[in-house]
């Protein structure tokens, strides 16, 4: 179990995180929150790569500062911006990284080599990783992380550069490593936890906003949220009512899908769909400004939109 | 002693009861947190002895995982030892004993300061510090290990250059010539290691650098019947005390540099 438990984070004069108290167990997590609000911070506080400033966070009941080289034995952590030495190749590199995380040389070469594989990435194994795409790289940084088999695996951004294919695989991936460890990670792709991750964590001004199950949070828009069918002449009217969450182009005109303020009284017209988590993630977050609070607010134990 | 004795009357409603009570003093946050690391600290198997724990972490990492720019070490000091050589000649021309301990004195940092400066250059460049701080090793203590080795290479090749400079140049003993080189270089490592861990920016960092021949070259030039009788004249022990102390004082550096955790430095 990890516990973050009144964790803060200040840089010079900025505050970055306040007042964090959060547990996670086995099972996935995912950090959802715009660019900017503190994600790759409270990454890196987990993974004990920052001190907090105030606040501790503590795993199996103890500190990380003191548990120091022993957390780090059985984390696995991708940072947001994973760095190689472009002239190795992924197994070379592996093997280097297996080395410095302590693991015995033998087990070393045929862990890397399974993990390549696991990410399609056995048949590469020899070339030089500055020919390799920008996907693949993050491949290389996904396997790299599972390398010592973490019992906390920490994901900063895993599914940049991979494409659909590659995050419909991650996907799977990740329910599985759930199953028998702790991972947290962060994205703003939100199809890339909705259907993987067990409960999902929002950040709002620094602060926690919600800690829940995919379907509670998605409860919280429950009966507001609307698709309809509008001409060139009526949707900006809408654009400016209603909180706009997707359009597309449609023979004729558009199709519109919008929240509403609670209490709004539906047109005929309109059409009710179940809110996804994409659209709460669009209507909490939305335009938002650097300083302005966005407009989820937490009364008490409670959280409303 | 009668059990009873140590029963309370319970007759009594429990308010009143408490109220007979001595106060307890409660300890503050400060006290709680050092009792637990205390107890933490006992209850926790101890950290193993510095010898030891580098010696396991350079048979689990390995001479190729640890010196993975291998080729540019050899090149940097292949460098160094040529301007080693090339400043020797120069000095041993001008038929001057004096010059030459001075010279063994002043330049015996120089390969051990050229390999670290780049190492540690390098170190701030490259991107990959994340992810290698978070494995077991991370990169401080791969770092400490690496100077600790840089420091025994250079102390070999500064040996073996004194001895090439003994036996060309017939009149520097060569047990003194070992001495000045190998106090030099340890008392230069232990204060460019503490800038280095120490400094709050760049100069500071870099200060003993340039402090080192500028303090040597202002001594021997300013002061130099003092600056050679020093060099000359000093019993070999004392050289051997400074190298001892310089040694330590390397050492103590290098177990900080291992204890570090977190944040960016250099």
């Amino acid at each position: 179990m990890l516990t973050v438990h009144g964790v803060g984070k200040r840089y010079g004069n900025a505050r970055v995180l306040e007042g964090l108290d959060l547990e996670f167990g086995k099972g996935v997590y995912g950090l959802l929150a715009p660019n900017g609000a503190g994600k790759t911070t409270l990454l890196k506080l987990l993974a004990g790569l920052l001190p907090p400033t105030e606040g501790e966070i503590l795993y199996e009941g103890q500190p990380l500062a003191v548990l120091d080289e022993r957390y780090r034995l059985i984390l696995g952590y991708l940072p947001q911006r994973f760095g190689y030495y472009p002239n190795d190749t992924p197994l070379k590199y592996m093997q280097y990284l297996a080395a410095i995380k302590g693991m015995d040389r033998r087990k070393a070469l045929s862990r890397s080599e399974e993990l390549l594989d696991l990410v399609a990435l056995g048949e590469v194994k020899h070339k030089k990783m500055k020919t390799f795409s920008g996907g693949m790289i993050q491949r290389v940084g996904i396997a790299q992380a599972l390398l010592n088999d973490p019992r906390v695996l920490i994901l900063d951004e895993p599914t940049a550069g991979l494409d659909p294919k590659e995050r419909a695989r991650f996907r799977s991936l990740l329910t599985q490593l759930g199953r028998q460890r702790t991972v947290i990670l962060s994205t703003h792709v939100v199809s890339d936890v909705e259907s993987a991750a067990n409960e999902i964590v929002m950040l709002q001004g620094g602060k926690l906003w919600v800690k829940d199950h995919p379907e509670a949070i998605c409860k919280l828009l429950a009966g507001r949220v609307y698709e309809a069918q509008l001409t060139d002449t009526e949707i900006e009217d809408f654009r400016t009512r209603y909180v706009l969450l997707g359009e597309r182009s449609e023979p004729g005109g558009w199709k519109l899908r919008f929240a509403v303020e609670d209490g709004t009284v539906p047109a005929d017209s309109w059409q009710g769909v179940e809110p996804g988590l994409e659209d709460v993630f669009l209507y909490v977050y939305r335009d938002r400004q650097p300083g302005n609070v966005p407009s989820g607010t937490i009364w008490g134990d409670e959280v409303r939109l | 002693m009668n059990k009873s004795s140590h029963r309370l009357p319970n007759s009594e409603p429990e308010s009143n009861l408490l109220a007979f009570l001595p106060p307890v003093d409660y300890p503050s946050e400060s006290e709680e947190r050092r009792q637990v690391a205390g107890i933490l600290e006992t209850a926790l198997p101890g950290r193993p002895s510095f010898l030891v724990y580098v010696t396991e972490m350079y048979r689990q990492i390995g001479f190729r995982h640890l010196f993975r720019d291998l080729t540019e070490i050899v090149f940097v000091l292949l460098l160094g030892i040529g301007v080693w050589i090339f400043t020797a000649l120069f000095a041993m021309e001008q038929r001057n004993t004096e010059l030459a301990y001075t010279f063994i004195f002043t330049v015996s940092p120089l390969l051990y300061l050229v390999v670290s400066v780049i190492f540690f250059a390098e170190l701030r460049r490259r991107d990959t510090y994340a992810v290698e701080m978070s494995c077991r090793y991370n990169v401080y203590q791969l770092a400490s290990l690496r100077m600790l080795m840089f420091a025994a290479v250079c102390l070999v090749l500064n040996a073996l250059l004194v001895g090439l400079i003994s036996a060309a140049y017939g009149r520097v003993d060569m047990l003194r010539g070992l001495l000045l080189s190998a106090s030099s270089l340890m008392l230069f490592a232990a204060a460019f290691l503490y800038g280095m861990l120490r400094g709050k920016n760049a100069a500071m960092r870099y200060l003993w650098v340039v402090a080192w021949p500028m303090l040597n070259l202002v001594t021997a030039i300013a002061q130099p019947a003092f600056y050679h009788l020093l060099l000359m004249q000093v019993p070999l022990y004392v050289y051997a005390l400074l190298f001892a102390a310089g040694v330590w004082g390397y050492i103590r550096q290098i177990r900080r540099m291992i204890a570090i955790r977190s944040g960016v430095l250099f």
